[in-house]
């Protein structure tokens, strides 16, 4: 029963797949969530494919004041009745930039070689109300923006245009956004090249009205010195965040019901998309300082300072410390001035003390009077460019009067570096700290990644080594065979010997001593063949020399021209004849070619 | 007629070497005296640019990376600072200029790393103040010099046992050497330093468990790179993910 059950049911399916199979009818189709949609905000675009098998993605066209952002594809498969559906979306999301009437255009799209399309669609982008004050904007006249980069505006502010080298001016960074939302906004940057400029503080926030639209406006503020003298291209300044599109669909049907924004808020979903905006650039005119009127005591402070200095205690002892404290204020750039010192030869003098508090500058200075003579402190002075007035000015302060008393009996002033006969150290010597100024001299340039083994100097030098080496090894081993084997030391020495021979033979027979020629000819000859074989030369003739070279395979014009020196050689020593000088230069040049057809055959 | 040929054959060679690297040359000393200029003037942004641009043309310096090592100081960046002037000391490690300010950044350093740890070999035959060339040089003339007692010994007839005796202790210093230097060569490669302080990763995700804090100057072995992080590894032993650009070779 189960069994008939089962195939009954398979039955069905078959059935209800083969009736899918005629039922299916292809047809396409674009929608959108919301035909009107506020500036700022987003919609989904939904390209569904009904009753195709397999559809890859549709490719979305760029659409004129939108972007798009493709989200996934959605399936969907039904069997009702037996009908079998399938559905395919594509659903984008379209976030607007600009105010006005957008067309999606008709897209067409190919399935199993057959073209679809979609109907255009017309999309309303209204402009989004602005945050404005009723009364501000009603007086600023009615808004024209209607895009999104008029919504969201970076602008930088310098309050001027013309300023000295190392003038410190404040610079105003405004972010403004009206109508759209955005989030995680970073602090804006530009290209410091030529200036030197501090951390942005806190920023501020507050609300304007412009063009009848209200924008929120962050405030970024720092301060810049340039460094350099000449035309200073200040920005652009950029900035980064994102704007949230709201969803213009979700949440929409609560309103629709209860007539309320409360649920519209909780339903609300939003679409992060970072944005960059940029500021315009600023032109600067940096002007040097004027060499003009400069004080000795100038130290590079550009602005307008204050300069007090008081010195305490006024009664003092010899030998007792009183302190100089310098104090300047100012809006110039505090951490690049130098602060004055003190120098008077009639006082002990320390390294001062420097310290930055709030917008001062203060310098602590140490000095000692050294006698009772001294009845005032000399005055101080500091100098600075008047970027107002534009001229140097320089503040005196002083001189302050004290009075200075002899020290109590064993009290006496001792101070380092003074007359004293012992001097003591009262002071451990504070010493500053800090890096050692940069190398000027460029001596050390080498090619990346060459170290020495890749030199040939260092490979000459290696092959120069070996070689020697080498050479005095081999002649080690040479000298040490000459002396263990004899056989070798022999053949070793033969060519020497024959040379010597030739020479001694060439001398007498220019002497035309014949009988002393033959001699050493034959003599030349025999310890020639009896080293290379290495038996005894004396005994040996043409009739022992024979055989050993005949088995060496020495060919029979050598032989018979050694038979001939022999034969010569006989005739002059047993028969006492005496050859002609053309007899003896031949058998000279036969014994000649005789060894060197020999050294090439042994 | 030959030799002539041969001779000139050189001589274009010699002239092709002195056109191709004299003008970079000359160029990187430009570039070196304008950002020293730069520098002078207070824009250290502009000056990195340029001793950037000599790195750039293919040649290195003590002095190029030392300044380098400056700008980064005063522009308070010091994990930057001290990966310069490791990069320096690699070239010149005796510039009395160079360890005052390499010492200065690492005074400077929030949380010096206290764990530093050598080998049995780096502890043996640690050479302070010498570079891979002279260690290099040393060992060839080491050989150089066993390879010549060799020969003095054969001439002079020697008798084994003395020659012995020098040859193996030349030998064995020679060879625990090579051994120092190949090691110190293989861990070259693989030293890096922290450019600022960031949380090291059990893996490389920005949602991992964070391992323990890497500070600003420290100096640790670069083990392996996946998909934008570093595994890098502190002298104690301990391992983690670092952000690859919060890291870089020495």
């Amino acid at each position: 029963m189960r069994k008939i059950r089962s195939i009954l049911v398979s039955a069905i399916f078959v059935l209800a797949a083969c009736a899918a199979t005629f039922a299916e009818d292809i047809s396409f189709k674009a929608e959108v969530d919301s035909n009107q949609v506020t500036l700022g905000n987003s919609t989904h675009l939904i390209l569904t494919v009904n009753g195709a098998k397999k559809v890859d993605q549709i490719p979305l066209p760029s659409i004129e004041g939108m972007d798009s952002r493709y989200l996934g594809p959605q399936t969907q498969v039904s069997i009702v009745n037996g009908n079998y559906s399938s559905t395919k979306s594509f659903i984008y999301v379209l976030f607007s930039n600009k105010a006005g009437k957008f067309t999606v255009p008709a897209i067409a799209v190919t399935i199993d070689g057959k073209e679809y399309k979609s109907d255009p669609i017309e999309i309303m982008v209204e402009d989004a109300p602005a945050p404005a004050p009723p009364s501000e904007a009603k007086t600023s006249g009615a808004p024209s923006s209607v895009s999104l980069q008029d919504k969201i505006m970076l602008t930088l502010e310098a309050p001027k245009s013309e300023i000295y080298m190392h003038e410190q001016i404040p610079i105003n960074i405004k972010l403004y956004f009206g109508g759209v939302n955005i989030s995680d906004v970073q602090f804006p940057s530009f290209d410091t090249t030529g200036l030197t400029k501090t951390d942005f503080g806190e920023p501020e926030q507050t609300q304007q009205v412009l063009n009848g639209m209200g924008f929120n406006v962050v405030h970024f503020k720092t301060l810049i010195s340039s460094t350099r003298a000449g035309e200073l291209i200040l920005g652009p300044a950029q900035l980064q965040a994102n704007i949230l599109y709201k969803n213009q669909n979700q949440g929409g049907g609560a309103q629709n019901i209860f007539g309320t924004d409360i649920f519209d808020n909780f339903l609300t979903s939003y679409e992060r998309r970072p944005f960059t905006v940029n500021s315009q650039q600023i032109k600067i005119n940096v002007l040097p300082l004027p060499d003009e009127g400069k004080p000795g005591s100038f130290s590079g402070a550009v602005g307008k300072y204050d300069f007090d200095v008081t010195a305490t205690p006024v009664e003092v002892k010899v030998g007792d410390p009183i302190t100089l404290r310098m104090k300047v204020t100012g809006d110039g750039d505090l951490k690049t001035i130098t602060m004055p010192v003190f120098t008077d030869a009639s006082f002990k003098t320390y390294d001062p003390q420097i310290k930055d508090e709030g917008n001062a500058k203060i310098s602590e200075q140490v000095v000692i009077p050294t006698s009772t003579d001294v009845k005032e402190v000399p005055a101080v002075s500091f100098s600075y460019f008047d970027t107002e007035s534009k001229q140097y000015k320089t503040i005196t302060k002083g001189p302050f009067a004290v009075t200075v008393t002899a020290p109590n009996p064993g009290e006496e002033f001792k101070a380092v570096g003074f007359d004293s006969a012992n001097p003591s150290v009262t002071a451990k010597e504070e010493v500053g700290k800090d890096i050692v100024f940069i190398k000027e001299h460029l001596d050390d340039l080498k090619p990346k990644g060459y170290p020495i083994y890749k030199t040939w100097e260092f490979w000459l030098a290696v092959s120069i080594y070996i070689i020697l080496w080498s050479v005095f090894f081999s002649i080690y081993l040479i000298r040490k065979k000459l002396k263990t084997d004899t056989r070798f030391a022999r053949k070793f020495k033969a060519p020497r010997q024959v040379r010597q021979g030739l020479d001694t033979a060439k001398a007498y027979m220019l002497d035309n001593n014949t009988k002393e020629f033959y001699s050493i000819l034959v003599k030349t000859l025999t310890e020639y063949i009896g080293n290379q074989f290495h038996v005894p030369s004396g005994g040996l003739s043409y009739d022992t020399v024979y055989p050993l070279l005949k088995n060496k395979g020495v060919d029979e014009e050598a032989l018979e021209s050694i038979k001939s020196i022999f034969e010569s050689a006989d005739m002059v020593r047993f028969a006492s004849l005496r050859p002609d000088e053309k007899n003896m230069k031949n058998d000279f040049d036969r014994l000649k070619t005789v060894i060197e057809r020999l050294e090439k055959s042994l | 007629m030959k030799e002539r040929i041969i001779f000139r054959g050189w001589l274009l060679v010699l002239l092709m070497l002195f056109a191709g690297c004299q003008p970079s040359s000359q160029n990187s000393m430009k570039l070196f005296y304008q950002a020293n200029t730069v520098y002078k003037s207070g824009d250290y942004d502009g000056a990195l640019k340029l001793y950037q641009g000599i790195i750039e043309t293919g040649f290195v310096s003590a002095a190029v990376y030392y300044n380098m090592g400056n700008c980064y100081i005063k522009k308070n960046d010091l994990g930057r600072a001290i990966l310069w002037y490791e990069r320096a000391l690699r070239i010149n490690p005796r510039d009395g200029d160079l360890l005052a300010n390499w010492k200065y950044a690492k005074s400077r350093m929030k949380n010096p790393e206290v764990f530093e740890k050598k080998n049995f070999a780096e502890r043996l035959f640690y050479l302070p103040g010498i570079t891979d060339d002279e260690i290099f040089i040393i060992l060839c003339l080491v050989l150089s010099g066993i390879s010549a007692l060799v020969l003095i010994g054969l001439y002079l007839q020697w008798r084994f046992q003395k020659t012995f005796f020098f040859i193996a202790i030349l030998s064995v210093f020679f060879i625990f050497h090579v051994f120092s230097f190949c090691n110190k060569l293989g861990t070259y490669d693989n030293q890096a330093v922290v450019l600022s302080t960031a949380e090291v990763k059990y893996e490389p995700e920005e949602n991992a468990t964070t391992y323990f804090t890497a500070y600003e100057g420290w100096k640790v072995r670069f083990l392996k790179e996946s998909s934008g992080w570093v595994k890098i590894q502190r002298p104690d032993g301990l391992t983690g993910w670092l952000p690859r650009d919060l890291v870089d070779r020495i």
